[in-house]
């Protein structure tokens, strides 16, 4: 394991996955997770000698990922995420899974639907604290310390996300 | 256990999960090569980079000019090759002069020959 190479490999690829999806929460189009999830492998990379395993990989891929999604961001400004996925992106979601059933199919659809419009509604800085508690189940203090914030800082934009989605899904189903 | 709260904290974790393995299972393969890829890429020397970006531009530059060789300028036309001329042997010089029409000869009148003069007598 002395090889940074295959060090690399057996610690930060295997995260790849979970990186993967959780920028694809964080950008809400899979071509652009693509590109910035080989970014963030790239600096991980250039950065590995200084990674000394304090915290676990994935919270310091985590890291990388968010800075790099907010500087993907700036470069390619906020319009195309106020618009929603990018063409390619739209013309997948319109081709059909032919392996569920209608019904199956529209209620995942609809769940989609509703992640998605509240995720677009949401800042970044929200989506990166609520990826890391409902997809990654960390918890406050490990969201904390993944993120360099206080905890009470964690705490209030879970809630401010939470009654943002009970807002939305209030007015959206009457529920 | 009514709570609001919990209910749209349940929901949302689900709706995010849901679309999180929605994201993993449509993830693209040829991320996985071109993550597993980077150290390899970064570990190669510098020379070697260059010498890789050397190679790709003249391939390229052989590529062009395989597909745009049909549209170049028509060049000069080619010069007329002409037979070398080999000498004639005897039997097709002899053929040659029989074969060329000759005039008729002219027939001069024969010469008038004059009796020579009658001697004076006396003389």
């Amino acid at each position: 394991m002395n090889d940074p190479a295959s060090s690399f490999e057996a610690t930060a690829l295997a995260c790849r996955p979970r990186i993967y999806r959780a920028a694809c929460l964080l950008l809400a189009d899979p071509h652009e997770a693509e590109d910035v999830t080989q970014r963030v492998f790239v600096e991980a990379w250039r950065g590995w000698a200084r990674f000394e395993g304090r915290s676990s990989a994935f919270t310091w891929l985590y890291r990388i990922l968010v800075r790099t999604c907010a500087r993907h961001r700036r470069r390619h400004g906020r319009l195309a995420w106020r618009l929603g996925p990018s063409e390619p992106a739209a013309a997948a979601e319109a081709i059909p899974d032919p392996a569920p059933g209608p019904a199956e199919r529209h209620a995942r659809d609809e769940t989609h639907a509703d992640v998605r419009t509240l995720l677009r509604a949401l800042s970044p800085k929200l989506r990166a604290v609520l990826v890391l508690r409902y997809v990654e189940d960390c918890t406050v203090p490990e969201i904390a310390r993944a993120l360099g914030l206080p905890e009470g800082t964690v705490k209030s934009r879970l809630n401010y996300a939470l009654e943002s989605a009970a807002r939305l899904w209030r007015t959206e189903h009457g529920s | 256990m009514n709570d609001p709260r919990h209910a749209i904290e349940r929901r949302l974790r689900e709706a995010m999960r849901a679309e999180a393995d929605r994201c993993a299972a449509d993830e693209p393969a040829r991320l996985a090569a071109r993550c597993a890829a980077i150290p390899t890429a970064a570990a190669m020397p510098i020379r070697h980079r260059a010498a890789w970006f050397w190679a790709a531009g003249l391939a390229a530059a052989a590529a062009m000019a395989v597909v745009l060789r049909p549209f170049a300028p028509p060049g000069p036309p080619a010069p007329v090759v002409r037979p070398v001329a080999v000498p004639a042997t005897g039997a097709q010089l002899a053929r040659l002069h029989a074969s060329v029409p000759r005039p008729p000869p002219v027939l001069r009148p024969p010469p008038v020959v004059r009796p020579p003069p009658p001697s004076r007598p006396g003389s």
